[in-house]
């Protein structure tokens, strides 16, 4: 027997974070899976998931492939939004409707028309590598960019969805005029007129009067009556443009055919009375009438018509909006505030035109969308993927012609974009820029942060709560770390190198992220070992990776409201095992679902006493400091010299064995029931679950190195470990084996 | 009441833990306190909101009255409106409307003549206008002396309806609002005193988003 003499105890190794690398500082694990790091600073067994709709008996919503999910608030926190993406159609949940059967509480809220959804679309989805759906939060309401094919941008404003933006212009009108001037006929205007007919009648110059067209007083002479000018020939042309119920406007349609003010001068009747009448010439002036005004797309709300002067005269050809004749001047949002009316009587003279029309281009389908600085900004449209392009201010889809950046020079696709203190972050593959306002005063500006660290996954984008922004890449997970005039961009993730390398990398383009916030850790789900799906979870705290597998999350969010749950869509195992698509609350368990048994794990690095380290030694006791959790034991394994094989089982209590706590359920011997007594016959009390030591002999004769593998499929929390060890220099032993 | 799930699920076996506990209860105890909220309610549920969907996007608010001019008997339905007596509400014309910030667009129309009295010689000073909350918006303010105005051959004796016309778009903040339909006569009042309104009307569609 080894003399206790020469044992040397090691130190308390609080083991809350894993490295791949060979060689770590003792407190550093392997491996730790499917613990979490709880308030207490312990790790404890991932509970969960639950599904986020029971079972009520009918069974679960139909879901199909899960692609993406999505929590907001709106209406200053009165409407709570969840989005998901299930196969090809987009659901919305609707918490009070648990009842009805079919999908609820879900609603359809875009898919194809047999679904009976809000918008139908076909969006096509299907398994090739693509981005999760995407979704941005605006002030107006969410953009939703399903995944598949077909897709295109969404606009969901808790009420209504209708696709983002207008994707073509409207047809242009069809302008009407009558001849300028009057008819000469005597005994029609001249008789109604006839001011000795009845009374004093009215002046033929107070008649209601036209203000289209222009006048030459060329030669006119002031004090002439009979000559008081002549109306030029002119001619109008007309555009139509929508816009809909969240102020986005359609691309101006091409104009109408010209429209013909014939020339004139002044008017002249001879009256019943057989006098000569003259009136100026301004009576003479025409209105003219635009007819097959097209209406919008549906959630058009209003047409604005925009309108030259007259192109002969004017010296102008552009397009001007016309004010409405109801009220608002220029105003007012739009000429025709209703998507009905299919003419518009136009008197408006050319003085009252002054506002240019914006001219937005057709939507084009994109892949992301964030918003920053007031704007909504889009890039990886499906015909320029290297194409970024912001909004007008608060029209979160009307893209002006001008306003597009292409920040890679060399062209490359945009593969994410997010939101920093000092503006906003846009990726490719590799590289990173930051969008900011242009020192000059007007736009924006690009500016390049690293030309080698790009994104290789727009879902994997993350804030921490210092600021840091985290995303996956191509060499692993990189942090932004914000600062004034741009910030730095450094790899996070040389610890589990080695074991990002098993990430299939035909897919990590789906690779999805959220912040946790009861934990304080990024998450990110990715597909490793040639998975299709995201298998694997890698959680950052700050300092370091754990890893964890209860989910196959095909994209994650937290709730924005009070709850602050992190939600996963994707596929749970509950035990049976059944495979089952759908929406999971991650770290919460319920008792209508009980997932698969699934091991969880704290796998030690390599370890050697430090008196020892040159020389081999022998592990003799392990001392493991747990909470108490249940009325089970758990394995300890062992491995020895840098090798797989385990040499050694050795069983642990989870519970001390000298003051037994309270343990619920008959179920265990050597628990006493709930509600019983203790074994000394004592009423047994709650309490917080107290830590305890526990040991366990070990045998590891003259190793170089050994490590603890620490597996339990049930419930444990583990608090830290140390080792006595006992040196063996003389070992007869040449090599390990 | 939010949809909550409890943190941690009990199993025969586990050691029994006031953490756990409370912390599984707290999920459901919280709303227990808390508000109800759109997860138990459906747009449209509260009885007092019956009235008009939530997500309504046109809500039409209309008041008529219609009178027949050539009516030489009771006049039922005219309304008699003295000169120099300033802005002075149509008979029925006003609209009471409870809703959240929406744009209204506001249509006023009517008939006036001068019947039954004998013919007056006076021109009309006439303008009409819509009142919102007591106070004559002044862009719908229309009429006056012009020749647009008058009605055809207002001096030949006949009997002559003019009609009028006005209407407003403007954006109201949320709440309870009156519209009303005003008209105002200026005369030389030996020559014209009053005007007699026959069929009017107030519409006003509600443009909530």
């Amino acid at each position: 027997m080894a003399d206790t003499r020469y044992r040397y105890r090691s130190e308390t190794l609080p083991i809350r974070i894993e490295s791949g690398k060979l060689l770590t500082p003792a407190d550093i694990g392997s491996q730790i899976h499917n613990m979490y790091f709880t308030a207490e600073g312990t790790l404890r067994t991932v509970w969960g998931p639950a599904p986020y709709v029971p079972n009520y008996g009918a069974g679960y919503p139909a879901y199909n492939e899960m692609h993406g999910i999505y929590h907001t608030t709106m209406w200053g926190g009165t409407r709570d939004v969840l989005l998901i993406q299930t196969g090809d159609e987009v659901w919305i949940f609707e918490g009070w409707t648990t009842g009805g059967g079919g999908i609820t509480p879900w609603r359809v809220l875009i898919g194809p028309g047999a679904s009976n959804p809000d918008q139908p679309a076909q969006i096509d989805s299907d398994r090739r590598p693509r981005f999760p759906a995407q979704f941005e939060t605006t002030p107006a309401g969410v953009v939703i960019i399903p995944r598949g094919e077909g897709s295109r941008p969404y606009f969901y404003d808790g009420q209504a969805v209708l696709p983002l933006g207008y994707d073509h212009s409207p047809e242009p009108p069809e302008g009407w005029s009558k001849d300028a001037g009057y008819d000469h006929t005597a005994g029609t205007l001249a008789t109604a007129l006839d001011p000795t007919a009845a009374g004093p009648g009215i002046a033929l110059d107070q008649i209601p009067r036209g203000r289209l067209g222009m006048i030459s007083t060329d030669g006119v002479q002031v004090d002439d009556t009979t000559d008081t000018g002549r109306i030029l020939e002119g001619t109008y042309r007309c555009s139509v443009q929508w816009i809909d119920r969240w102020g986005n406007l359609s691309p101006l349609s091409s104009p109408s055919g010209e429209l013909r003010v014939t020339a004139s001068h002044t008017a002249h009747d001879i009256t019943a009375a057989g006098l000569l009448q003259f009136a100026r010439v301004e009576c003479q002036l025409p209105e003219v009438m635009w007819t097959g005004i097209p209406e919008g797309p549906t959630g058009t709300i209003g047409r604005v018509l925009c309108r030259t002067k007259d192109l002969k005269n004017s010296g102008t050809t552009k397009m001007f909006e016309l004010p409405p004749n109801a009220g608002g001047g220029t105003q007012a949002f739009s000429t025709l505030p209703d998507n009905v009316t299919v003419s518009f009587p136009d008197n408006i003279p050319d003085s009252w035109l002054i506002r240019e029309p914006d001219e937005p281009e057709a939507v084009v389908p994109f892949l992301l969308y964030k918003v920053a600085f007031g704007r909504g900004w889009a890039a990886n449209f499906t015909d320029d993927p290297s194409r970024l392009q912001y909004t007008m201010p608060g029209r979160w889809g009307t893209f002006l012609k001008e306003n597009r950046i292409y920040p890679d020079p060399s062209g490359g696709e945009i593969t994410g974009m997010f939101t920093a203190p000092e503006g906003l972050l846009v990726f490719t593959e590799s590289s990173t820029f930051l969008i900011v306002i242009s020192y000059g005063g007007e736009g924006f500006q690009t500016n390049t942060l690293s030309r080698t660290a790009g994104c290789v996954a727009p879902s994997s984008l993350a804030a921490l709560p210092d600021g840091r922004i985290i995303w996956l890449g191509q060499e692993g997970f990189y942090a932004y770390t914000p600062a004034e005039g741009g910030g730095s961009i450094g790899v996070i993730s040389e610890p589990i190198e080695r074991e990002l390398r098993s990430i299939n990398r035909a897919r990590r383009l789906q690779a999805t992220a959220a912040f946790d916030v009861k934990e304080a850790k990024y998450r990110c789900w990715v597909p490793h070992d040639a998975s299709i799906q995201n298998n694997r979870c890698w959680e950052y705290d700050g300092e370091g990776w754990t890893r964890r597998t209860d989910t196959l999350a095909a994209d994650v969010c937290t709730t924005k409201d009070h709850r602050n749950y992190m939600l996963a869509a994707g596929r749970a195992t509950e035990a049976g095992p059944i495979a089952r698509d759908g929406v999971w609350v991650l770290d919460h368990e319920v008792r209508s679902f009980a997932p698969a048994s699934r091991p969880s794990r704290v796998v030690t690095s390599w370890l050697r006493g430090l008196r020892a380290a040159a020389q081999r030694g022998s592990p003799v006791t392990v001392y493991l400091w747990f909470r108490e959790m249940s009325s089970g034991t758990l394995n300890v394994e062992v491995q020895r010299d840098w090798r797989s094989d385990v040499t050694q089982t050795a069983s642990v209590f989870l519970h001390p064995q000298d003051d037994f706590p309270a343990f619920l359920g008959p179920t265990d011997a050597a628990a006493a029931d709930y509600g019983g007594v203790d074994p000394d016959g004592d009423p047994l009390t709650w309490e917080r679950r107290r830590p305890y030591w526990t040991r366990a002999d070990i045998h590891v004769p003259s190793a170089e190195a050994f490590r603890l593998r620490i597996t339990h499929t049930g419930d444990w929390e583990f608090i830290g470990m140390s080792f006595d060890e006992v040196p063996h220099p003389d070992s007869f032993r040449s090599a390990p084996k | 009441m939010s949809w909550r799930f409890p943190r941690f699920r009990l199993r025969d076996g586990n050691a029994l833990s006031t953490d756990d506990t409370n912390e599984s209860f707290l999920e459901s105890a919280d709303e227990m306190s808390g508000r109800l909220n759109e997860h138990n309610w459906a747009s449209g549920t509260i009885p007092a909101r019956t009235d008009v969907d939530q997500d309504a996007a046109f809500v039409w608010h209309q008041v008529a009255v219609a009178g027949d001019m050539f009516d030489t008997g009771g006049q039922v339905n005219w309304f008699e409106v003295g000169a120099n007596t300033g802005w002075v509400r149509l008979g029925g014309m006003i609209l009471t409307i409870t809703g959240p910030s929406a744009l209204y667009w506001i249509h006023a129309s009517s008939v006036y003549q001068r019947r039954p009295t004998p013919p007056h010689t006076g021109l009309p000073y006439i303008k009409w206008a819509i009142r919102v909350d007591g106070q004559i918006i002044p862009e719908s303010v229309v009429g006056g002396l012009e020749g647009d105005f008058l009605p055809f051959n207002w001096n030949a004796s006949r009997r002559i309806g003019a009609p009028i016309e006005t209407n407003l778009l403007t954006s109201i903040s949320g709440g309870q609002h009156t519209i009303e339909f005003c008209v105002r006569l200026d005369s030389v009042a030996t020559l014209l005193n009053h005007l007699e309104f026959v069929s009017r009307e107030l519409i006003c569609l509600e443009m909530r988003r």
